[in-house]
């Protein structure tokens, strides 16, 4: 049963393999002649000013947090999707019945303004 | 068939990782890291009812679907977590759990 | 091969009311949102009148005395005590949103997104107290707590109020992680999530011989961990630290709905695992809920003491409460439930009456009241005065009020048991109790005023405490009818009986 798998395991190691080769061949292989304006962060233009951890507008974190509600409740999809033809019209209308749900609050959060960005 | 991994092992595993979020939620004083720690502790749930469902009850669907109820729930308990951390943040300027301290008796 | 998919037979009665709840609140969170101008009290008005419909629903699919529906795999029943149970959070919610309608705009927090979270809340409660699935009870658990994380911190930005929710949402999720943890070892070590068939298979497994089974084993370990998540929830000590703050914090109305609501639905809950799944341990959880109950009567009552701020000493008083209420549901499976009903009833009365009092005495921008605020009361609103007088006296447990015969029937049952240590400790605690609720009275009736306080009325709060104050002292007169409503609240045991 497990050995079925193998040629994934196989596939695996040496799509890690490949990359990690080539990259660190052309670190052993390749040239290193630094100077000062090679080693800068940008070879051209400005020095960076501050720190890139930026603190970023609030509005991300309400996004976000809408993103992960309507993507973790989508998760009741699977189940049915699984066994939606045993299921029948009954499934599909329980189904709608949560997607009505789904809708309230997405019409909520639109009314509400939650989904406005400026 | 699945008997490469025996179910106590899955079990020490979920145990370590319930203990792993508890402590995460007991040490850290950042209050979105201590959600974070909860949020462990409930995936060790989960990896427990799969787990015990796989083993025990392949014949019914019982573990697995509290797995996903789990899973939503945790997702409804982190959205108003978060949302909970800004209203604290704009009110108090801190989400430090230490400093957000002004109820007592 | 996957299991064959049977549609289970599905009798709509059996979760008419939260049907009811849950589509009125949801309609209402859109009707709201359609609603035009900033004035929300019209939605305040028809979330009672959903609290009046769902009453009428549950009157209706209401079960013969004595029997008991199961639908949906079994996984959630329709007895009468659920019925009893459900039509009392009927009445706590409709109490919570009548304060609340003129409190909200006062205070300048008017939202209309409130009421249907109190549905919400209200509906996971009545879903609480149906469910025998520990799917549905740890649903239940989650649908009230989520909501009241929410109306906890409703007060925003008053900082407090923010205060109390974050800490109230990180205890109680830390709490739910017990909670389910408990209930996955249970399914792990039964195999079922069935509280019927938890029941049945402890009692298979530990009738074959002296050893004790692995799978017993987990799901005594599990019982162990579930019962320290309900603990959490209905602030048991030494589970209680979140309750005074959080109490304190919140918007009076949502802290005195929290107060009854939530004790009174996760009580049931953890009535019903203990009485028909984990009856074969009872000799294992018996002395654990009488240390609790002893630990939980005793420290709430002398916290309580030591407060001057009214809604913190409320917030003790309702900790010491629980630990009557666990007397209650200790003696649950030899005499029944009726203790439990009956003391929830009578607290409910008289606690909401309390906080209603509160609010009428509540100012703007203000978030303390000290006892000094009652000082006098009676010189210039007699009625006020006698009003929150008769919730202490309940409060307290002093005939002739609801409140005694709540403490008379909890100590009889517990008597009849054997259980002679929690009577004893009981009384003594009920009586360091009474010293706060009669200082209380005291100040109102024999002291000066000590500073200016005008209280506020309006129809909502008039109502509630005029039915409260009726409602104590004839319950405390006439405790018959009551009584056999109560008594006619049986629990069901098995599946249809």
């Amino acid at each position: 049963m497990l050995q079925d798998y193998t040629p994934i395991l196989v596939m695996f190691l040496m799509s890690l393999f490949v990359p990690l080769f080539v990259i660190s061949l052309s670190a052993v292989l390749g040239p290193k002649r630094g100077s000062k304006r090679k080693l800068a962060p940008y070879e051209s233009g400005m020095e960076p000013i501050g720190p890139a951890m930026r603190r970023f507008p609030v509005k991300f974190y309400v996004v976000a947090m809408l993103f992960i509600l309507f993507d973790i409740e989508a998760i009741f999809f699977f189940p049915y999707a699984l066994a939606f033809r045993d299921l029948g019209l009954y499934g599909l209308g329980v189904m709608g019945v949560f997607l009505v749900l789904l809708v309230v609050g997405f019409v909520y959060e639109w009314k509400k303004g939650a989904l406005r960005w400026d | 068939m699945i008997s490469a991994v025996p179910l106590e092992w899955v079990l020490i595993l979920a145990s370590g990782l319930f203990c792993v979020g508890l402590f995460g939620a007991l040490s850290r004083r950042h209050a979105v890291s201590m959600l974070m720690g909860i949020e462990l502790m409930l995936n060790a749930v989960n990896i427990n009812l799969v787990a015990f469902w796989r083993y025990t009850q392949p014949d019914e669907v019982g573990g697995m679907i509290f797995a996903l109820f789990v899973i939503v729930v945790a997702a409804a308990e982190a959205a108003v977590g978060l949302a909970m951390a800004i209203a604290i943040y704009r009110t108090w300027q801190t989400v430090n759990v230490d400093s957000v301290d002004s109820l007592r008796g | 091969m996957p299991p064959e998919i049977v549609i289970p037979a599905i009798d709509v009665r059996v979760i008419a009311p939260m049907l009811t709840i849950f589509a009125w609140a949801t309609v209402l969170l859109m009707v709201d949102l359609f609603m035009p101008g900033k004035d929300r009290k019209l939605t305040g008005y028809l979330a009672l009148a959903g609290l009046a419909v769902t009453a009428l629903v549950t009157l209706a699919v209401q079960p013969a005395p004595g029997t008991s529906r199961t639908s949906f795999s079994n996984m959630v029943v329709l007895d009468s005590f659920g019925t009893t149970l459900t039509l009392i959070l009927l009445l706590i919610a409709a109490f919570s949103i009548a304060i609340s309608i003129n409190y909200l705009s006062y205070h300048n927090i008017e939202m209309g997104e409130y009421y249907p979270l109190i549905l919400f809340a209200t509906g996971g409660m009545i879903l609480l107290g149906q469910s025998t699935n520990l799917i549905l009870v740890f649903l239940g658990v989650e649908l009230l707590s989520i909501t009241l994380y929410v109306l906890t911190a409703f007060f925003y930005p008053r900082y407090t109020s923010e205060e109390a929710g974050l800490k109230y949402l990180l205890l109680g999720a830390f709490a739910a992680g017990f909670l389910i943890y408990g209930i996955a070892l249970i399914y792990g070590g039964a195999g079922t999530l069935d509280l019927f068939e938890i029941g049945a298979f402890l009692n298979t497994s530990l009738a074959v011989g002296s050893a004790f089974p692995p799978g017993a084993l987990l799901v005594l370990i599990g019982g162990a961990l579930v019962l320290i998540g309900f603990c959490f929830k209905i602030s048991l000590v030494p589970f209680h630290m979140w309750t005074p703050d959080v109490y304190e914090g919140s918007p009076t109305p949502v802290a005195a709905f929290m107060s009854v609501g939530t004790k009174g639905a996760a009580f049931a809950a953890l009535l019903r695992i203990l009485i028909v799944a984990l009856l074969p341990f009872k000799i294992y959880w018996l002395p654990v809920l009488g240390v609790l109950a002893t630990l939980t009567m005793l420290f709430g009552n002398i916290a309580a003491l030591m407060q001057p701020n009214m809604k913190r000493m409320l917030a003790y008083s309702s900790v010491g409460h629980a630990g009557y209420i666990t007397i209650g549901i200790m003696t649950a499976g030899t005499h029944g439930t009726e203790s439990f009903l009956f003391y929830l009833l009578a607290y409910a009365l008289a606690n909401m009456g309390a906080f209603a009092v509160l609010i009428t005495l509540e100012r703007r921008g203000e978030m303390a009241w000290s006892v000094d605020d009652f000082a006098g009361l009676w010189k210039r609103y007699p009625l006020l005065a006698i009003a929150m007088a008769t919730f202490m006296l309940s409060l307290a447990g002093v005939p002739p009020t609801a409140g005694f015969f709540g403490k008379f029937f909890v100590f009889a049952a517990a008597w009849e048991d054997g259980q002679i240590f929690l009577v004893f400790m009981g009384v003594l605690s009920s009586a360091i109790a009474a010293f706060f609720y009669l200082r209380v009275i005291m100040r109102m009736f024999m002291d000066e005023p000590v500073r200016e306080v005008i209280p506020i009325f309006n129809r909502g709060l008039t109502i509630t405490i005029g039915i409260a104050v009726v409602g104590t002292i004839v319950f405390g007169l006439l405790p018959t009818p009551l009584v056999s409503l109560v008594q006619n609240s049986v629990i069901a045991l098995g599946v249809g009986g």
